[in-house]
């Protein structure tokens, strides 16, 4: 693939697009997943179960919420951090240019 | 040891609420997981180490607990069946209050799982106590009060695997023949049946199928009289419509329904006979059992991992059945309800259904299978005709496989026939359009086509505009063709296939009933006014006003109706005229796609001579990109897996590509400076088109097809 670009012998840096893509997923998935939990944790707080058996629960679920969302946000710190330091452009025959960039989105049917 | 006891508020509603809110957070986790499976690696960097087995940990956690909490509100329910808010009868949530001991705790797992294994014993000990009281009634019951109060009961728990196991196995599969008997033969003894009883018996038994299997041996004593093999299959009829059944035990049912099962079991409808209980009333044997029939197929439509697989195998039977009722008066049918005409609409919603959007998301494979054979069998079937619900479920499915019967009319590459899974389904387009033909033979899904093919065509043009923005800038030059030459002959295929399709079907139409009855005639002359009225519509220089033009909603209801209230001297010169001016703007070119590709082979091989000039166009954002035309400087071939150069420099035979080589060479094929430096173009693609209207041409511009017989 040839650019026409201000500065001639560089290639977009693939890698750096798939690592932003991954991070924009990751922050997507985060927001949808928090708000799950946070629904699930609306009724339980509800005050239609309560007891011994409704606290251990409770506990439980906070623990996954805690777990599952902690998870996410260090994938995101990890890939914030790998963007720190790529650059936009490559050289032609840096591997970085020929990384296969961002993974497709997963196959939702036929349009 | 027993602690003090503690203080249990347990609300049914809310359980209800929170198990809803577990379900969607499970199902979230797990489209969560394969979202961001893709991402997890990029490349060898590894992003997150932990993240996707702590996602997944999560996603078991909470499959674990949706099944937890389901127990938790079943048992609520069953301790309090008189609060209105374990029914949700009233609305009302009504809060119990128990007093547990600290046995009661459920903290680790381990007493979790004791608990629930003892709490599904309970449950089933409860179903079978409640068979026990059916079948053996106090003696101060009267009838209809025990069969009220069996069913409220059910009602409420037709959920619980447990307590339906019980309740079904002790009534057992003759028990149950006899129930529904007696519950639905209006001749019957219970005149007065209980409200609701077909629905909660059926998801009970919805239920029943799939925590038991109802193998051969339950449904080999599904009869009143226990008779071994007869199945009395009509008495299901009631039931099928309710609740979700397992897809073996439809399958099995469906079957024995078209005579293909295997083994001692026989599908008797409804058994008659000294003691059948076959007295006078609306109730007859044969209504029965068509209507057990049609309730089967519908319960097999609704269930799109089944659908695809079972269509496919009965297929041959459909399609016979399709124009045997349509051909053949009643008296020369073949006995068996599985022909009957009354089935006729039940039998085309399987097809629609089995090549419908749920069944290609559910089952993608069986879906494309199923599609692939009825395409193969509406080629090279046998002649005649078949009726117009299935003429609309032909519509239906060419609707949901649009992509991929458009994908069959402009792709440059021939049918890939190795890989069914390819765009166009491995299949030619010939064999699309007869499918196509017969589908606008019935007149209901013309509309719904001509809007597929209108938009198909716009959207090809537009990715043209956006992929080639730019490219005629004052200082690029003169090129031999517009590198947006290939899209707009391809928009012009796909309005041509359609239109041509459209004006085989209309010729097929007057032919056949060219002497033909006046109930024919008036069909006829329906059918030719509403395929005039679609081609009219299409007007390719606005895509919203076609679709307005269109009415897309029309159905076989409609369609009959106005075949009823024609008469027959309704005029068709105005329709023929229209569809005949159509025939004449069309402009078929048979086999360019063989003629395009040698033509860029030519273009390719002289490259040293004649060098291809680049193309540069606007890539969005304010860069630009050029186009050379090389396939390894443009990006198309990226190493040796895609690389489709050969020996010389020069493309592969296209049968000995490998499906990437294939896809890459097709790319190619249609990349911008390919197309644009091809000065072989407005005789390869014949005039090069301005416009994707089939331009209601003058006399000369007569298309050389051979087919081409005209209307009159």
């Amino acid at each position: 693939m040839t650019q026409v670009t201000p500065l001639p012998g560089s290639a977009p840096n693939r890698f750096r697009q798939a690592v932003e893509a991954a991070l924009a997923a990751v922050v997507a998935e985060r927001h949808e997943l928090a708000e799950a939990f946070g629904a699930l944790f609306a009724e339980a707080d509800a005050g239609g179960w309560a007891g011994p058996a409704a606290d251990d629960w409770w506990r439980g679920a906070a623990g996954q919420r805690a777990a599952a969302l902690g998870a996410l946000d260090s994938w995101a710190d990890a890939c914030r951090h790998l963007l720190l330091s790529e650059p936009v452009r490559v050289a032609h025959d840096d591997p970085r240019a020929r990384h296969p960039g961002p993974a497709p989105a997963p196959r939702a049917g036929q349009r | 040891m027993p602690g003090p006891p503690e203080r249990v508020v347990v609300d049914p509603a809310t359980l209800q609420r929170m198990v809803t809110a577990m379900t969607k957070l499970h199902q979230k986790l797990r489209t969560q997981e394969r979202a961001l499976a893709a991402h997890a690696h990029v490349d060898a960097v590894p992003l997150a180490a932990g993240a996707p087995a702590r996602l997944r940990a999560t996603g078991t956690w909470a499959e674990r607990e949706v099944a937890a909490l389901h127990r938790r509100l079943v048992l609520a329910q069953a301790a309090d069946p008189e609060a209105p808010g374990a029914t949700g009868a009233t609305g009302a949530t009504a809060t119990s209050v128990r007093w547990a001991t600290a046995g009661g705790h459920e903290a680790s797992d381990q007493t979790a799982a004791t608990a629930t294994a003892t709490a599904t014993a309970t449950a089933t000990a409860a179903g079978r106590a409640l068979a026990e009281r059916l079948a053996r009634p106090g003696p101060d019951h009267r009838d209809r009060d025990r069969l009220t109060d069996t069913i409220a009961v059910l009602d409420r728990r037709a959920d619980d695997p447990g307590f339906v196991a019980g309740f079904y196995d002790r009534l057992g599969p003759t028990g149950l023949a006899v129930l529904l008997h007696h519950l639905f033969d209006p001749a019957g003894p219970a005149r007065a049946r209980p409200a609701q009883a077909a629905e909660v018996l059926g998801r009970g038994l919805a239920t029943y199928s799939r925590v038991r299997v109802l193998s051969d041996a339950w449904l080999g004593r599904f009869s009143r009289q226990g008779r071994a093999g007869q199945v009395e299959t009509s008495l299901l009829g009631p039931l099928l419509g309710h609740g979700q059944f397992s897809p073996q035990l439809l399958e099995r049912l469906g079957a024995l329904m078209f005579g293909t099962a295997r083994g001692p079991l026989r599908d008797v409808g409804l058994l008659t006979g000294p003691r059948g209980g076959m007295r006078s009333g609306p109730w007859s044997a044969r209504a029965a059992h068509r209507e057990y029939s049609a309730t089967l197929l519908r319960a097999i439509a609704a269930e799109p991992r089944l659908a695809p697989s079972f269509a496919s195998r009965h297929l041959p039977h459909l399609l016979h059945a399709s124009r045997l009722v349509t051909e053949l008066p009643k008296g020369l049918r073949p006995p068996g309800d599985s022909w009957s005409e009354a089935l006729e609409p039940a039998r085309a919603a399987l097809v629609a259904a089995a090549g419908g959007a749920a069944a290609q998301r559910a089952s993608p494979a069986a879906a494309r299978q199923f599609v692939v054979r009825l395409v193969e069998m509406g080629a090279a079937g046998p002649p005649g005709r078949i009726s117009p619900h299935l003429r609309a479920a032909y519509g239906q499915v060419l609707h949901v496989w649009r992509d991929d019967l458009h994908a069959a009319i402009t792709s440059p590459l021939p049918p890939d026939r190795s890989r069914p899974d390819a765009p166009g389904l491995g299949l030619a387009a010939g064999q699309w359009a007869a499918l196509l033909r017969e589908s606008l033979r019935g007149g209901a899904s013309a509309p719904l086509l001509a809007a597929d093919a209108i938009t198909a065509a716009a959207r090809i043009e537009e990715q043209a505009w956006l992929g080639t923005g730019g490219y005629n800038r004052p200082e690029a030059g003169h090129y031999p063709a517009s590198p947006r030459t290939l899209a707009y002959h391809q928009a012009n295929e796909i309005v041509a296939f359609f239109g041509t399709a459209l004006i085989d079907a209309a010729e097929a139409e007057l032919r056949d009933h060219a002497a033909a009855l006046e109930q024919h005639r008036r069909r006829t002359a329906v059918l030719l006014d509403i395929l005039a009225e679609t081609a009219k519509s299409i007007d390719v220089t606005s895509l919203v006003r076609t679709l307005v033009n269109l009415g897309t909603g029309l159905t076989v209801e409609i369609v009959e109706d106005r075949v009823r209230r024609a008469t027959a001297t309704l005029p068709t010169e105005r329709s023929r005229a229209v569809l005949a001016a159509l025939r004449v703007g069309l402009r078929i070119l048979p086999g360019w796609q063989e003629q395009y590709r040698a033509s860029v082979t030519q273009l390719w091989r002289h490259r040293g001579s004649s060098p291809l000039r680049p193309v540069r166009v606007d890539a969005g954002g304010g860069t630009t990109r050029v186009y050379t035309g090389d396939p390894r400087a443009d990006g198309y071939v990226t190493g040796p897996a895609d690389d489709f150069l050969g020996p010389g420099n020069e493309p592969i035979a296209v049968e000995a590509m490998t499906p990437r080589q294939r896809s890459a060479y097709g790319a190619w094929l249609a990349s911008p400076a390919i197309v644009a430096n091809n000065d072989r173009l407005p005789s390869v693609l014949g005039a090069p088109p301005a416009d994707v209207v089939p331009s209601w041409g003058p006399d000369w511009a007569r298309p050389r097809s051979p087919g081409d017989r005209g209307l009159e």
